[in-house]
């Protein structure tokens, strides 16, 4: 294996018009990862993702899949793309969806298609645009898993779904993450269904990224401490604090921060993806990023 | 790719075919019809079937309806750009499939059309009433016209398509370029030549009649005077004129297209 990051961004920029959608965002996502990309509505995520694969062409900055610059040839060969509506073309049958698939991609893998829509009672014969909203999803993740792509990109896959057809869309993708190795980046703005299934996560706010990094050794970074408000100045001044909650006599710290030695009165507590986020989002000048890589060879 | 087009397109295509053969047939038995008559005979058999065909020259406009408009504002409209831009493929092969393709067809359907028209008025050559110089209507239907102006709406359908990202929006843009250009194109068709003077007193009365209605009449008849006129001679070098013109226009119009299908607004 390459150490190669499978996305790789640097100084992107994207602006409609006047205002910036995503600014100086720069970030590198290892092989083999299911990224979490959560933020607000409007943060940017769409837009990031479509630079990603290459839909949207950044004003500036660069990213690029393997190497390849996104939207080249070569990085459309290895990406798959499922939009927020999830397209597909209404009047195909679920069968030329397949056939679509299967002449658009040299690397189709046609038996997993049929036996993936098989599996999930989807009749071939069907009309595309006659299927519920959650088979629309199912075929439309189905031709993007077919396509074999090395980065799966996924844009709110659980939005416009019930909560079975969520369950089952997000249990199709763990299967075949853990047949394929993929690497499959999904963004979110619910941030509570991510916890189980992602191990990276990146926070996106105001068109800019907040944090990205290995989920766990993010959660094990964080701390949550309390203790009495009068000694809290005293410990603010020793760790990181992102968010400062007090009370009269009671200071809740959120910090970054490993184990730290802390006076009788302290308790301290993890924190969990959720606490996390919302930590990050309502401070938007507080970052957690890896120091910035050195001049790449 | 191909697949993909003819899948998508295929309603259109076929439909198109299957107007093909019905207007190739009946122009063929009433052409056939035609056989032996002569004078007046002939004129009466012309006229039913003329004043249907006399409605074709704005066939072009239904080109851009309904097979222009829709082929990329559609998949704007549904979002399948995302998924079609997002496989193997670049959006470069899938334009000039789609647009190089369906324009190839369109052009092929319009020059089998000319030559139906062409072949039909042939068979009542002998009837004033089917020259084709004279009568604007027939010269946009006969020869190679039709081809360039069938291309011409596809493409103007295509780009109003590309720009405005609707099929709608895009049809009702189609229609109204498209009815400026049909008239301006109808007016201005005796300036592709120049007109020669013409003394009505210098033929007889039928041979009068025969060369007027196969001919262009440049400006106010005064009558009893000289006339300018564009005799029938210069059929086909009209005919590259308009075929040319609307060609180039065709090609801008793709030109646009392109351009508004690749400024990647997603």
């Amino acid at each position: 294996m390459t150490d190669t990051p499978i996305l790789e961004a640097t100084g992107l920029g994207k602006r409609y018009r006047r205002s910036w959608a995503l600014r100086d965002c720069s970030l590198s996502v290892p092989s083999g990862r299911v990224v979490a990309l959560v933020g607000p509505n409007g943060a940017g995520k769409t837009t990031l993702l479509h630079l990603a694969v290459g839909l949207l062409t950044p004003n500036q900055g660069t990213v690029s899949v393997l190497g390849e610059a996104a939207g080249s040839g070569d990085a459309l060969a290895r990406i798959a793309f499922m939009a927020q509506d999830k397209p597909l073309y209404e009047s195909f049958t679920v069968e030329e969806m397949l056939t679509f698939g299967r002449r658009m991609n040299p690397k189709w893998d046609n038996d997993f298609a049929v036996r993936r829509i098989a599996s999930l009672d989807i009749p071939l014969k069907h009309r595309a645009g006659k299927l519920s909203g959650g088979q629309q999803a199912q075929v439309a993740l189905t031709v993007a898993l077919a396509k074999r792509p090395d980065l799966l990109v996924l844009d709110e896959p659980m939005a416009n779904l019930d909560p079975l057809a969520r369950h089952d869309v997000m249990r199709g993708l763990m299967e075949a993450v853990a047949e394929t190795g993929m690497t499959v980046l999904l963004s979110s703005h619910v941030v509570s269904e991510l916890e189980n299934t992602c191990d990276w996560l990146i926070v996106l706010n105001g068109g800019r990224v907040q944090v990205s990094g290995d989920l766990d050794e993010l959660l094990a970074g964080h701390r949550v401490l309390s203790g009495p408000a009068e000694a809290a100045d005293a410990l603010a001044a020793r760790v990181s604090v992102i968010e400062d909650s007090r009370s009269e006599r009671q200071a809740t710290l959120f910090t970054r921060t490993g184990p730290v030695p802390l006076g009788p009165q302290w308790t301290d507590r993890p924190v969990n993806l959720e606490e996390l986020v919302l930590a990050y989002l309502r401070k938007p000048e507080a970052a957690a990023l890896p120091r910035p890589a050195l001049a790449v060879s | 790719m191909y697949w993909l087009t003819w899948r998508q397109h295929r309603t259109q295509i076929l439909m198109t075919l299957g107007y093909l053969v019905v207007i190739g047939a009946v122009l063929l038995v009433h052409g056939i019809s035609a056989d032996g008559l002569t004078g007046d005979a002939l004129n009466e058999r012309f006229v039913p079937v003329y004043e249907v065909v006399s409605w074709l020259p704005v066939l072009p406009v239904l080109f851009g309806t309904f097979w222009g408009a829709p082929v990329l504002a559609r998949e704007f409209e549904r979002g399948t750009h995302k998924l079609m831009w997002t496989q193997s493929a670049t959006r470069w092969q899938w334009l000039a499939v789609k647009l190089g393709g369906l324009g190839l067809m369109v052009t092929v359907a319009g020059l089998a059309f000319g030559f139906m028209v062409t072949a039909w008025l042939n068979a009542f050559g002998d009837s004033h009433l089917a020259a084709a110089f004279g009568n604007s209507g027939l010269f946009a239907i006969s020869g190679i016209a039709p081809a360039a102006w069938w291309l011409f709406g596809f493409m103007l359908g295509a780009a109003a398509g590309a720009m405005t990202r609707r099929t709608l929006p895009a049809i009702a843009v189609a229609i109204a370029v498209f009815a400026l250009v049909f008239v301006g194109a109808f007016r201005s068709r005796e300036n592709y030549g120049t007109p020669e003077a013409f003394d009505p007193a210098s033929v007889s009365p039928a041979e009068l009649q025969a060369t007027l209605s196969d001919s262009l009449i440049v400006g106010k008849v005064p009558t009893g005077s000289v006339m300018q006129i564009i005799p029938g001679s210069h059929y086909w070098q009209f005919q590259w004129t308009e075929a040319g013109l609307l060609f180039a226009a065709a090609l801008v119009l793709g030109g646009v297209a392109v351009f508004g299908a690749l400024r990647r607004r997603v």
